[in-house]
């Protein structure tokens, strides 16, 4: 008897299969495609998704795709990142990731008889170190016209500093002496959030740290900021017109009209010439004293009274052709320095490339 | 001020960060560049901009531009439109300059991003033609040039990257009548413009060679021997046709004469000299029987300059536009006879008239004659206009030589000796030293007359730490000692000494190079009094930047440039308003005058 109502079951059970001839709706295959390359993002960022790859083999004309994210600070506390949205399977859905906690995109897809299947993709979010740009600034040190800061003289350290996830940051200095310096209470005064101020009492190798952090992983950045200081160094005398003034005599014709000669560039830690545009209280200009020889100085050098800018102008017309001049010019700084040459020496000069004197020997033709 | 520098490089920073960061990982090489195209630029404030990328290159997938606009430092709000957000619209809000950036990527290719420096006009700018002088450092291939630019007023203004003209590698062989010639001084001069700052100026080496970049426009060539020959002066030359050419500075013609006084007795010792088609002769110098030899080259337009021996008292004879010369010419310099001469000997004194001005000088200025004799070429004479300056200096007790001079009116400057006491200044007077005019006895230094007034900016509030130079103009511009410089102080007052009676160009400069004014003033008629010259304003100024070039995209530094406002002079004439130098990324800044905006 129980044999008998085994078999029966199984056979029944068999019929009911073999002979329902209604539609059969399969689910359809959800499948999030990440349009946004990299296995990290961060915040800020956009990210985009799109339902495309997923499909319904009997109606797929008529499947929607419902989106949503989540924030999730564990993995059992997740905050809705916007609405949910319903879109077709080809638009892309765009998240903007709103901090460090990892988002989790779910994808429904439904057809029209609403079987629906999911897909759930975690999307990683990174953490970016703040950046710190440094300018150092004293005095006429525009890029390349001085490498060296001047002892004694305030110098300002300002930073600025960005994160670009936008995250929370703190800001610490510290200020590495020469073994030499002894610190007064004005050696190093912080202006404010992102500004100091630096005396330096001795020459050497001074070096600032600035460490910027948000407090995540891998959210710190040292930057290690090299203050060369040395004492006050002489001005040198860059480009002049006319140019290289110890080639040889220069001829001045009496048609060419009065002619201006120049010193068209001064290079020098404080006091380059012309002055650069700067609001720095610290810059200055080059001084310049000019001194002509001619035969109405009867052959010898005399100062020329108030030419202490940067030109003096001859006029030929003031003189015979075969006449010959000398006209010098010496430019100093705000330091006063022994001279390293003889009075009478027409070039000075504190090494082989600077100059503090030139002389011009010009003939009139 | 470096401020907006910072921003651009941030800017570009930006960009880069973007393409290597900005499309998450895994991005490749660039396989695109962004150019951006601005319209309308310039723009003018409060007017629509639209700006659009455009794409070159192989790379495809979705394209994604992260923009940026930046404006003194602040971002700037903007729309972002077009089918792939590659177009964007903002409305300037400020005059000045905007940085535009824009980087990213299409598909997974980053792109060379493009910023764009865009200038924001205000309604109603007015414009001023400028000039810009760039004298790159010594050395430099790149050659003196200038660019030519209207700058608006009202905002700051940027002229973006220049590309200077990279110069033409030119070398030239001077040669004598035989050999390379050394030493010889060679002086390329644009024919456009006459900015001496322009001039390319060398000396031949060793094998008379010289060598020098050029910029590619035409050049006038002198050559001045370092030796008994002619100049040589070859006009409006390309430097392509100049590039290893030969200068024959070779004898030239000859050209003999006579020099004569007013009494048809030959003078010795005098010199002559000619300027033929620019290119001056050699200076030749009479013999006891008054004949002189000298080297020239044959040519139309001739100037003689004869200068007589100071024992002669007579005036140096010019005569200009003179018949041409050729091999065989002869000049004939005959001084009229009515010409007469005297001697003097005025003690120099100080201002007291009894104290010797130890060490002083006077420079005698005769007024110009123009019957004071005749010059003649081949036969086609014509009268010369004689000028004479003499200047003697005193010994320890202010007595000077005997001056032998012509008879005549004279202007006289007495300068200070190096260790004239303070106060001691120079005297600017008219002297009569005509036939019959008792000769004085002695000459007197003088108190300096003073300029005085106020330097205020152009809101009329004082300007402390301007700097002010007076130099003298005419003939009082002979004198080294007769001008004088000055800092303002903290009311903007200055006070400048001068010689009375004098022509004065007085420059203003501000207290950071910004802005510059400049005068001509006639100083005060008597020693010691003041010509009050009241508020002197300097003019408003804008920030305006710029960054050089090479040809090659490389960076011009250390280049001495010079801003000229071509109609910011006295006059409307040219007048350099500004200095510069460009920094290791061949930036710059200047202080320009402000054209201003129309009401």
């Amino acid at each position: 008897m129980e044999r008998v109502l085994r078999v029966s079951l199984a056979l029944s059970g068999l019929l009911a299969g073999c002979f329902y001839t209604g539609e059969i709706n399969e689910r359809p295959r959800a499948e999030i495609e990440k349009l946004t390359p990299g296995p990290y993002h961060y915040p800020g960022q956009t990210v985009e998704f799109v339902a495309r790859k997923s499909s319904d083999s009997e109606d797929g004309a008529g499947l929607t795709a419902t989106w949503s994210a989540y924030s999730c600070a564990s993995a059992t506390s997740c905050t809705p990142i916007g609405d949910s949205m319903v879109l077709g399977l080809d638009s892309p859905y765009s998240v903007l990731i709103p901090d460090h906690d990892p988002v989790q995109v779910q994808l429904v897809v439904r057809d029209s008889k609403n079987a629906e299947s999911r897909d759930v993709e975690t999307v990683e979010v990174g953490n970016r170190a703040p950046t710190i740009t440094v300018q150092v600034r004293q005095g006429g040190q525009a890029p390349g016209l001085s490498e060296t800061y001047v002892k004694g003289v305030p110098l300002e350290v300002a930073i600025e500093v960005d994160d670009p996830d936008k995250d929370e940051k703190t800001v610490t200095w510290s200020l590495m002496r020469p073994r030499e310096s002894i610190p007064a209470a004005d050696t190093w005064t912080q202006i404010d959030d992102n500004v100091y101020q630096l005396i330096p009492d001795v020459a050497g190798v001074w070096r600032v740290d600035i460490t910027a952090t948000d407090g995540l992983p891998e959210g710190t950045t040292v930057h290690m900021e090299q203050i060369l200081v040395d004492e006050d160094q002489p001005p040198c005398i860059g480009t002049t017109s006319p140019a290289d003034p110890q080639s040889g005599r220069f001829v001045l014709l009496r048609s060419d009209g009065p002619r201006s000669f120049a010193v068209l560039h001064v290079s020098d830690d404080l006091d380059p010439s012309p002055r650069p545009v700067t609001d720095s209280t610290f810059v200055g200009t080059a001084s310049f004293a000019w001194s002509l020889a001619g035969p109405q100085t009867g052959g010898e050098l005399v100062p020329i009274a108030g030419a202490t800018g940067s030109e003096v102008v001859v006029d030929p017309a003031s003189y015979a052709p075969g006449d010959q001049l000398a006209l010098r010019v010496d430019v100093s700084d705000r330091v006063a320095r022994t001279p390293t040459c003889d009075a009478a020496d027409p070039v000075c000069s504190t090494s082989d490339t600077c100059f503090q004197r030139l002389t011009w020997e010009v003939e009139i033709r | 001020m470096r401020r907006q520098w910072a921003i651009r490089l941030l800017a570009l920073a930006a960009i880069a960060y973007a393409m290597a960061c900005g499309g998450g990982d895994a991005i490749d090489g660039n396989d695109c560049t962004f150019s951006l195209v601005v319209t309308p630029e310039p723009a003018v404030r409060g007017e629509v901009v639209e700006v659009a990328v455009n794409v070159d290159g192989e790379a495809s997938g979705t394209e994604v531009v992260n923009w940026s606009i930046d404006y003194a430092g602040a971002p700037v709000e903007f729309t972002v439109s077009g089918a792939n957000g590659d177009e964007i619209v903002f409305t300037p809000e400020q005059a000045g300059v905007y940085i535009i950036s824009a980087g990213g990527s299409i598909g997974t290719s980053s792109c060379t991003g493009d910023f764009r420096d865009l200038n924001v006009s205000e309604p109603g700018a007015m414009f001023a033609p400028m000039r810009l002088v760039v004298v790159p450092r010594a050395g430099s291939a790149v050659p003196p040039q200038t660019i030519d630019f209207q700058l608006p007023g009202g905002a700051p203004y940027t002229l973006s990257t220049i590309s200077l003209d990279g110069g033409a590698n030119t070398s030239l062989y001077v040669y004598g009548p035989s050999d390379p010639l050394e030493g010889a001084y060679l002086r390329a001069m644009p024919t456009v413009g006459d900015d001496p700052a322009l001039w390319i100026e060398r000396f031949s080496q060793s094998g008379g060679t010289v060598q020098m970049y050029l910029a590619n426009v035409a050049y006038d060539i002198l050559v001045v021997p370092d030796a008994d020959l002619p100049g040589v002066k070859w006009t409006a030359q390309q430097p392509l046709d100049l590039d290893g050419l030969s200068i024959s500075a070779d004898s030239g013609i000859s050209v003999t004469g006579t020099v004569t006084d007013p009494a048809g007795d030959p003078l010795s010792g005098a010199k002559v000299q000619l300027t033929v088609d620019g290119a001056p002769s050699t200076v030749g110098t009479t013999n006891a029987s008054g004949a002189f030899t000298l080297k020239a080259r044959a040519g139309e337009e001739v100037s003689v300059v004869v200068t007589p021996p100071d024992a002669s008292g007579l005036p140096q004879l010019e005569r200009v536009g003179a018949p041409p010369v050729a091999a065989g010419s002869t000049i004939a310099v005959r001084y009229a006879a009515g010409l007469e001469v005297r001697t003097v000997s005025p003690v120099l004194r100080q201002t007291d008239g009894t104290t010797p001005a130890a060490g002083a000088r006077v420079t005698f200025m005769a007024h110009p004659n123009t019957s004071a004799g005749t010059i003649d070429i081949d036969g086609g004479g014509a009268a010369a206009t004689g000028t004479l300056v003499r200047t003697a200096q005193a010994n320890g007790s202010g007595v000077i030589a005997a001056q032998t001079l012509t008879s005549t009116q004279y202007d006289v400057v007495v300068e200070p000796g190096p260790s004239a006491p303070a106060g001691e200044r120079v005297r600017f007077a008219p002297l009569d030293l005509r036939t019959g005019q008792s000769a004085p006895a002695s000459l007197r230094l003088a108190t300096p007359g003073h300029f005085t007034g106020q330097v205020v900016d152009a809101a009329g509030a004082p300007v402390a730490g301007a700097h002010l130079f007076a130099t003298p103009q005419g003939l009082l511009a002979r004198a080294t000692t007769a001008g004088d410089s000055a800092v303002t102080g903290a009311d903007g007052a200055f006070n400048l000494a001068v010689a009375a009676k004098g022509l004065y160009q007085i420059r203003i400069d501000g207290p950071q190079g910004d802005g510059r004014a400049l005068l001509m003033q006639n100083a005060p008629d008597a020693p010691g009094d003041t010509a009050d010259l009241g508020d002197s304003a300097l003019p408003p100024t804008l920030i305006l930047t710029g960054s050089l070039s090479s040809t090659g995209g490389a960076a011009v530094a250390s280049a001495a440039l010079q801003l000229q406002c071509l109609t910011c002079g006295p006059g409307n004439t040219a007048m350099t308003v500004a200095e510069a130098v460009s920094d290791t990324a061949g930036d710059f800044i200047f202080h320009a005058p402000d054209p201003g905006v129309a009401e």
